[in-house]
């Protein structure tokens, strides 16, 4: 290269960047023309070194000259480079592929068991009113679990709950009911009778029954207890139409019927319109059109003289359900033991 | 109870109830809203539409037609018909004696009647009774009877009764033949019927074989009586056996009623023997009547305000009230007090046995109202929420890690078989002894409380195996009973939460197959799952509020060199590892499984709530150290050791690789030790000077080397 800076010389150099840009094939070699070009001892700036020697009245258009030369160098390197980077992306997306349609991995997300989905969803329903979630024994007391309970040993009512008996001397409790015993009990001896009383008390109760698909030695119930001045029967019905209406839906008709506890009076026993004939009479509710879905009644006074509460000025309710046959009915459970069985598969659904 | 609807029309004009819609008759719908709830309709030409009905077992003036039809009259307010009775019995007593010894029969009746050669049933008792012709005619009477009016009658035939009828209690076992042909032991201090020389009836259960009525007997003695209802039903149990007699019984007969169903018994007999033209008539020869400690009549007072505000019903028109209610067979004397109206109400003599109270009253108001005209009202609402029980509150606390590694909650019974436990002490020598047997379970599977759950989780995990779920992943919150060598007592305390005497709950998981049920590539190795099960039991403290840690375990059945307590803090709080291959091939299970338990009442009262760490924004420094670990050594131990040095700076240590050698006989596990200041960058001369400090201590105080 001549050592004299003259407009022929740029325009030279111009041209030749410009055939070796086009010669250019390879992403790395854009950087290599450009340190060739740009670099500390490239050619554009050499020139750039030798503006000194030009004559003053020269200098500015050379220098011009050279600069605009220096942006052309940048900038078509630089789309160069942006082209090849471009191609390459282009070529990178056509080229992988992921099957998401292959099974994912990990773990999976587990469920709770339709009984539990059940009380919780009635213990969301009963939240508002304030009753306390409590638990109790089940190796309970002849005590507890019967004549504090108004069922004095061979009374007939006995017969509606056949007891397992350990050798313990005790019983599994054959009710949630127990527990309302134990807290009246409790709120009479420790809590100088404190009131209202307002618990529900939830799990497994036992009868000593021979299983079969609609027989189950152990299952669930769901009992709340409300003690406290001026509430009646009209009470009890209201509440329990809310919480049925809030868990079979709006539309379902529920109604009351005489029933018989030892440890209510009166007793009543409430029933929803059948989920399958809504009504009609069907095989499923024995033609009646109506399923009975729990007990319920005003708490015997003989159980509220037994905890020392007056009957005269204090009164109490108690709604129990079955939970087990709850979550049946709501996942369409064939049987009681369907919903013991604990198939995962099955388990998996309800996810 | 059988209710034939034919037999009740016959006493009262009832609500609608066509044969080809019994199911959805009126008549239908009125007896289950006044409590009778009709659980079975059956129709056939012959006997009409015959309703079985689940009756109040407090009610005994429910199982027979004139109950029946009293309850619906009270709703419906028609007047009952009462059938033909016989003016009169007889003047003359019983030609034998009645001695009454025992209290437990308030009272006695005893007709003695002749009866004809032939004595065909008349067709209006033939066709409700079951299988007509089968007895002799006066037992199928004394049966119709007692369907009509509830009182149960028995009929000796006289001439095999020895000279007198007494009425005593059992004073030893007695073996008797009853009228089934069976044998049966009668406990001592049943009411007994006896003649001179032998036991001739178990009062309220059933007759003896001895002096049965046959086709040939001319001449009975009928029993009509009041037994105590307690002692029939011991009496019943202890011989196991249930009759209609038994079941009347136990429920309390009508005191009152007895003059009646002989009454009608005796119309019945004559009428049948009458309609042979020319035939010989049964005749009432005698009767004698034996009474004392007759339950006595009483009364109960009720308001109209009281029945009103009970009901909420406040139009409630006291005309209505007092008609129902003496439809139901109350006398009843009302009196103005104040602004009320009180009301006093004499009890029915077939509701002495149950109705004591105003309650009663009121249930019998809404009753014979209905239930369905109440206007229910909603108590108030309450928006100071109780706090959540333990359990609930471990629950939600632990919720997203037990749900989030993949378990699915199961529920498993309360008991075991004596083979399970059988199993279990092969493996714990005495744990039968803590076990809680059950006496009287139906089912052999059910003849233990459980001590462990860890027998139902690998049966689980096995069968749903077999189903082929790949990745069985349980969890339960249950509970567990076991025996102390003393037991405790019953008397009420104030207890701490989940603080029983025989029980204790837990939270159980297991798992076998594989981790994940959707990854279809190569199954995790033991090594592999093991670290996957802690790491949800680490997730589970974590959840907690808890440092998770774990330590030595010896539970018996547990693969003893496979398994480790799990500690929150530095408590135990359970154990956990792989199920003892015992257990495993007994409950049929291929894979090795894992199985955790937690003591609920300790992790109660140790977990905490979360806080927020300090959080520092400065660079941490990590350093990794390679230390000599002996293969049967817990790795974890001198993890815990690292990170109880209580360094300064240093704010975590953790394992990050283990690697044996075959010939080595021990591992390398290499920990990575990270430093970090809050207030100011740390120095690698520093960290340097920490690292040296921290190996210095382990060599010199555990004894533990780093590799070189």
């Amino acid at each position: 290269m001549s050592t004299e800076l003259s407009q022929a010389h740029i325009a030279e150099l111009a041209e030749r960047f410009q055939r070796q840009l086009g010669e250019i094939q390879r992403p790395e070699d854009v950087e290599l023309l450009r340190r060739d070009l740009l670099g500390k001892e490239g050619t554009v700036k050499e020139l750039f070194k030798k503006l000194r020697d030009v004559p003053a009245e020269e200098k500015p258009a050379m220098a011009e000259l050279l600069n605009q030369l220096k942006e052309r160098v940048e900038s078509e390197l630089d789309a160069k480079d942006q082209s090849f980077k471009t191609k390459a992306l282009q070529k990178q997306l056509d080229e992988q592929y992921l099957d998401f349609s292959l099974p994912e991995a990990g773990s999976g997300l587990g469920a709770i068991h339709p009984v539990t989905i059940v009380e919780e969803r009635i213990t969301e329903i009963l939240r508002p009113f304030g009753f306390e979630n409590v638990m109790g024994p089940e190796i309970e007391t002849d005590y507890y679990c019967f004549d504090s309970l108004n069922i004095p040993k061979h009374h007939p009512a006995r017969d509606m709950q056949d007891t397992f008996y350990t050798e313990t001397g005790h019983v599994l409790r054959t009710h949630t009911t127990s527990v309302q015993a134990r807290m009246l009990q409790h709120r009479s001896l420790f809590e100088n009778g404190k009131l209202p009383l307002k618990i529900a008390s939830l799990g497994r109760v036992y009868r000593n029954e021979t299983e079969d698909a609609s027989h189950q030695s152990m299952f669930h119930q769901y009992e709340l207890v409300w003690v406290e001045e001026g509430l009646t029967l009209s009470h009890l019905m209201g509440l329990i139409t809310h919480i049925l209406k809030e868990l079979y839906g709006k539309r379902r008709k529920v109604r009351f019927v005489p029933k018989f506890y030892p440890y209510t009076e009166p007793s009543i026993g409430p029933q929803i319109d059948c989920s399958v004939c809504r009504g009609d009479g069907c095989g499923a509710c024995g033609g009646a059109g109506w399923v009975t879905v729990g007990g319920a009644g005003m708490i015997h006074r003989n159980v509220l003289l037994e905890f020392k509460f007056d009957p005269e000025k204090v009164s109490g309710f108690a709604f129990g359900l079955g939970t087990s046959r709850l979550a049946g009915q709501l996942y369409n459970f064939p049987h009681l033991r369907s919903v013991y069985e604990n198939d995962l598969r099955v388990l998996k659904e309800i996810v | 109870m059988k209710l034939h609807v034919r037999l009740l029309e016959k006493w009262m004009e009832i609500p609608e109830c066509a044969p080809e819609a019994a199911a959805r008759s009126q008549l239908r719908h009125t007896l289950d809203d006044i409590g009778l709830e009709v659980k079975s309709v059956e129709v056939t030409p012959e006997k009409g539409v015959v309703f079985t009905i689940e009756t109040l077992a407090n009610r005994g003036d429910h199982l027979y037609v004139l109950g029946v039809a009293r309850e619906l009259a009270a709703r419906t307010l028609a007047q009952i018909k009462l059938p033909t009775l016989a003016a009169k019995l007889s003047d003359r007593k019983a030609s034998i004696p009645v001695r009454r010894i025992t209290e437990k029969c308030p009272r006695y009746a005893l007709l003695e009647m002749s009866l004809p050669a032939e004595m065909p049933l008349r067709n209006d008792v033939a066709a409700f009774v079951d299988e007509p012709g089968k007895h002799p005619s006066i037992v199928d009477i004394l049966n119709y009877v007692q369907m009509e009016f509830g009182q149960p009658m028995h009929a000796f035939d006289a001439d095999k009764i020895d000279g007198e009828i007494i009425i005593d209690l059992a004073t030893k076992t007695e073996e008797i033949e009853a009228l089934d042909g069976k044998t049966y032991k009668v406990p001592e201090g049943s009411i007994l019927i006896r003649d001179r020389k032998k036991v001739v009836a178990v009062a309220g259960v059933i007759g003896c074989a001895n002096s049965m009525v046959t086709a040939s007997t001319r001449k009975v003695y009928v029993e009509a009586a009041v037994f105590d209802p307690t002692s029939v039903r011991i009496t019943a149990r202890a011989m196991g056996i249930g009759t209609d007699a038994s079941h009347a019984f136990e429920r309390g007969v009508d005191p009152e009623g007895i003059h009646i169903a002989l009454k009608r018994l005796v119309t019945l007999a004559e009428g049948s023997a009458g309609s042979i033209p020319g035939a010989e008539s049964a005749h009432a020869l005698g009767v004698t009547y034996l009474e004392a400690n007759v339950p006595e009549k009483r009364k109960v007072n009720v308001t109209l305000n009281h029945l009103r505000r009970e009901l909420n019903m406040p139009r409630l028109e006291e005309v209505e009230i007092v008609a129902r209610l003496k439809h139901l067979g109350y006398s009843v004397e009302a009196t103005t007090v104040g602004k009320d109206r009180d009301f006093s109400l004499s009890i029915p003599s077939w509701r002495l046995w149950d109705c004591r109270s105003r309650e009663d009253i009121v249930e019998d108001v809404a009753r014979s109202v209905s239930l369905n005209r109440m206007r229910t009202e909603l108590p108030a609402l309450d928006y100071d929420a109780p706090a959540k029980n333990p359990i609930e509150t471990v629950f939600q606390r632990v919720r997203a890690a037990v749900l989030g590694n993949g378990f699915f909650e199961v529920i498993t019974k309360g008991f075991y078989s004596a083979a399970d436990v059988a199993l279990l002490e092969s493996l714990h020598r005495g744990v039968s002894a803590q076990h809680i047997a059950l006496k009287n379970s139906l089912e052999q599977s059910n003849s233990h409380m459980k001590a462990t759950n860890i027998l139902h989780a690998t049966k689980l995990l096995a069968i749903n195996r077999k189903r082929g779920v790949r990745a069985p992943k349980v969890f339960e919150f249950c509970r567990i009973f076991s025996k102390p060598a003393e037991l405790p007592s019953d008397e009420p305390k104030e207890r701490d939460a989940l603080d029983y005497n025989y029980e204790r709950d837990v939270l159980c998981l297991a798992s076998a197959g594989r981790w994940s049920d959707v990854e279809w590539r190569k199954g995790e190795s033991l090594e592999e799952y093991a670290r996957l099960f802690k790491g949800a039991i680490a997730a589970i403290v974590k959840s907690l509020g808890c440092e998770f840690s774990v330590g030595k375990s010896e539970n018996k059945f547990l693969h003893p060199g496979m398994q480790a307590s799990i500690k929150m803090g530095r408590s135990v709080v359970g154990y956990f590892g792989v199920i003892h291959p015992t257990i495993r091939e007994a409950c049929d299970l291929k894979d090795d499984a894992f199985y955790a338990e937690f003591d609920l009442r300790l992790v109660y009262k140790l977990m905490s709530q979360v806080e927020a760490p300090a959080v520092s924004d400065l660079p941490p420094i990590s350093r990794d150290l390679t230390l000599k670990i002996d293969l049967k050594e817990q790795a974890g131990r001198v993890l815990r050791i690292l990170n109880e040095l209580n360094l300064d700076s240093v704010t975590e240590a953790s394992i990050i690789d283990d690697f044996r050698k075959q010939e080595e006989g021990f591992r390398r596990v290499t920990y990575r030790v990270t430093f970090q200041r809050a207030d100011r960058t740390l120095k690698h001369e520093e960290v340097d000077a920490a690292m040296a400090t921290l190996l210095d201590t382990l060599k010199s105080k555990h004894s533990i080397e780093m590799m070189m």
